[in-house]
């Protein structure tokens, strides 16, 4: 089956185009922009596609079974504990002068590391099965 | 936990698709119980036997320690 066919699929990979579409805008706007207003609402702007993701997270997880609500929340744990050590260890390291970090940053790599398990359970979801 | 659901699904003809279907969960979910990565939860496991009109002890069993 064709994964793009799954509305789950395609509202995921649609929400995370538009986040990372409003991230790169946001980017731009904090490198190129005097502050404005405009800048301050192209700053904003990745929230709302955020907000789009958390929605259709929450939308997938309610029609899924068991087995596959619990690999969510294996890899939602998973994130949360790579933002841990990855904030953690940068703490220590901000002290001893590495350059102050955004929270952008310590929030994107929690995302990715979800995101690339939960497109690795639906890759997984799309195998050829046992018959 | 042992469980001796891919011999009752062969012998009904069943893919795990198909068992998937009838109990209501993903393929995925029947594999993972299959392939012993899993252990559903009992509201499953009742499912499971009555597909089969089984006991759920006739399909799993603990593993040996």
């Amino acid at each position: 089956m064709n994964p793009l066919k799954n509305p789950f699929v395609r509202g995921m990979l649609f929400s995370q185009w538009a986040y990372w579409c409003m991230w790169a805008v946001c980017l731009w706007a904090q490198l190129h922009l005097p502050p404005s207003p405009l800048r301050t609402a192209l700053t904003l702007s990745p929230i709302p596609p955020g907000i789009l993701i958390v929605a259709v997270a929450i939308w997938q997880y309610r029609a899924c079974d068991e087995f596959i609500r619990f690999k969510i929340l294996c890899a939602a744990t998973t994130a949360a504990i790579v933002t841990a050590l990855w904030t953690l260890a940068y703490s220590y390291l901000e002290l001893v002068g590495f350059p102050r970090l955004s929270m952008v940053w310590v929030s994107n790599a929690g995302w990715a590391v979800f995101v690339f398990l939960m497109i690795r359970l639906m890759l997984a979801g799309h195998e050829k099965p046992v018959a | 936990m042992k469980n001796r659901l891919p011999e009752l699904r062969a012998r009904q003809g069943w893919t795990q698709g198909e068992l998937a279907a009838r109990l209501k969960v993903s393929r995925q979910t029947v594999n993972a119980i299959e392939t012993e990565r899993y252990e559903p939860s009992l509201s499953l496991a009742f499912a499971i036997a009555k597909i089969f009109d089984l006991t759920i002890e006739d399909i799993f069993s603990p593993r040996a320690r």
